[in-house]
Parts: C-alpha cells; structure tokens; sequence
C-alpha cells in the first residue's frame, strides 16, 4: 500500500439558457377625506354693542375653549366647530365627517432573456497507484469529473437566479410607478364617492352640531351681557346686590339713582 | 328716580329669561313723566345687551303679551329678538 494521490479536474461548459421571469408589483396608498355643511348666521342685528364689545374684551383676554383663528374666534365642538367673527358679527358653524380612504393597484411584467456565459468548476478525486480498494486512477478522475458537473449544475442555476435579479431590479421601478399610478387613479375616484356621502353625512349632522356650537357660543354671548350689564352699574354708581353664576343662569340685581 | 334691576340669562339657550327695570320709593314726577323717564331709563339700560330693547310695562301685576298689537304708550321691560340664520352649506 502507497499514500493517496490526489487528481484535480477542471469541467467547463458553454451555458446558453433561455429564461423568463415575471415582476409584480402592489401599491396600497391611503388618504384622508371630509364632508362638510355650514349655516351661517347674523348677530349684527340684535345684539347690543356693549355686549358685543364685552365680548370681543373677553376674547382677547382669552376664554377656555375659544382659539383665534383666521376668521375671528372658533371653538371646537363635537362633529364639528363653530366660528365666531366680530367683524362681520356673524357665526359660521360648520358640522365636518371624516373619513379614511384606501386603494390598491398592482402591475405585472414578464420579462425574458437569454443567459449566455462560460462557466468553469473543479472538483478533486482520489486514487491509489496501487488501486487499493478499488480506488485506480480512472475511478479516482470519474468521480471528481461527475462532481465537477455537479457544481456546474450549482453554478449555472446561480448565474440563472442572478440573471433573473437583475432583469427584475431593474424593471421594478418602472413596474411600480404604473402599480402607482394605478392606485392613485382608484383613490381618486374613491376619494370623490367618499367625499360626497360625508358632505351629506355632514348636511344631516348639522341640527346636531348646530345645538352644541350654539350652547358653546351662548356661554360667550351671555358673559357678554353679564359684563356689559355690570359696566353699565358700575358707570352709574349702582349697588351691586347680586352677581350670580352658578349652574345654567347668571343672575344680576343691582339698586340705582337716575 | 331709585330703581332697581334685575336679570337672568340662561347660559345654555341665550335667552333672557328676566329683566326687570322697577321703581323704588315715591314718584316725584306727574305720572306721564314718570313713565316717559321710566321707559327712557328702562331701554338705556336694555341697550346695553340688545339693539332695539322692546319695553313692556307691568299692569296690575301682569306683563302683557309681547306678541300682540303694540299699544300707543311706551312700556317698561325688554325682550330678545329672534335671531337670523341662514343655511350655506
């Protein structure tokens, strides 16, 4: 018996394969929608100017649930808001829905190709000068020529996949831009139906919003008259017997000589 | 001429549900005067939260109905006007 000897083949082969692979591609986009109706209504007409300037003081100086905003005063209410403008003397309530939208498109490419390449892979045998065990020089070169195919098997369907990878990369952003464009098309549309049946949401909320926006502006209109009243007696030297408020009513009662 | 004042508004409707301008003490003034004075003070102090105050005068404890025809005499006590509203939207 001698040491192994070791035989080192090299299998190389002309690859020249066909392929065909499909890139798809889903785009969901979401978007936001709102309804709204609005009853606009004059104070101008009725309400006294000191009144109507107590108020405006108020505000000013800041009054809890009342925000400034571009149009005067507003003050949120449930389903919706209530604005408030000194300068017309009018108030806008507007009842709002909202509503969150989804759409989804999706694009499919077949791509094709030909993948055309030389690829090379070795493989080591074993043998026995003495074919010890039946391992002889041709056993020994057999084996490593079939694993060396093999491994070109592995090789070729790695150069396949990789062939495949880069034909989708680089397909895939336009594939997506038309999933894209789709999908916005289909939110678009569902956007406008959306829209529609908030705004008539919002029109049969109004009575609703309405009762609370106006509630919430009462409680301003009647400090408005509490502090104009007061300015008023203090002005003419009243005695102020009462100054009450507490639950629903504020109460005034003050004595003087005209 | 002493008076004395008295006035509620309900926070939640806005509506002025008392305001009552009375005279106190004796009535230094003949009677058309009184009342003309009256009515003239009643309304000052009306104004202060509505532009045109309607001024009622109590009779015999009773104020009368501010929806019916307005009489010739000028009558002491204020009441709010509905207000004006118009859908937009």
């Amino acid at each position: 018996m001698c040491n192994p000897r070791r035989i080192r083949v090299t299998a190389t082969r002309q690859v020249n394969q066909a392929w065909e692979h499909e890139v798809t591609r889903a785009v969901q986009l979401q978007g936001l929608v709102s309804g709204q109706a609005r009853a606009l209504q004059q104070l101008g007409p009725t309400v006294g100017v000191p009144a109507l300037q107590a108020m405006q003081q108020l505000l000013s100086e800041g009054v809890p649930g009342w925000e400034r905003s571009a149009a005067g005063y507003r003050h949120d209410v449930e389903g919706g808001h209530v604005v408030y403008d000194p300068a017309a003397q009018t108030i806008e309530i507007v009842a709002e829905c909202e509503a969150s939208v989804t759409a989804t498109g999706a694009h499919t490419e077949a791509l094709s190709g030909l993948l055309r390449t030389e690829a090379s892979q070795t493989a080591d045998g074993q043998f026995y000068d003495d074919g010890w065990r039946g391992l002889t020089r041709e056993v020994g070169e057999k084996k490593a020529q079939e694993d060396a195919e093999r491994k070109l098997d592995k090789e070729q369907q790695r150069l396949l996949r990789e062939a495949t990878e880069d034909a989708e990369q680089q397909a895939a952003g336009n594939v997506e831009a038309i999933a894209r464009q789709e999908a916005e098309e289909r939110l678009a549309q569902a956007e406008a139906e959306r829209r529609e049946q908030l705004a008539a949401d919002a029109r049969a909320s109004l009575r609703q919003v309405g009762m609370r926006a106006r509630q919430a502006f009462h409680q301003l209109l009647a400090r408005g008259y509490q502090d104009a009243i007061l300015e008023y007696a203090q002005a003419h030297g009243a005695i102020i017997t009462c100054n009450d408020d507490q639950g629903d009513t504020i109460d005034i009662e003050f004595r003087m000589s005209a | 001429m002493e008076l004395n004042v008295r006035f509620r508004v309900n926070k939640t409707t806005g509506q002025v549900e008392l305001f009552d301008v009375d005279h106190e003490g004796p009535q230094a003034l003949d009677e058309a005067e009184h009342n003309r004075r009256h009515a003239q003070l009643a309304a000052e102090i009306g104004r202060q939260i509505e532009r045109d105050p309607r001024v009622l005068e109590m009779r015999e404890g009773v104020f009368p109905d501010p929806e019916a025809e307005p009489e010739e005499t000028v009558d002491t006590g204020t009441q709010a006007r509905p207000e004006q509203e118009k859908q937009v939207g």
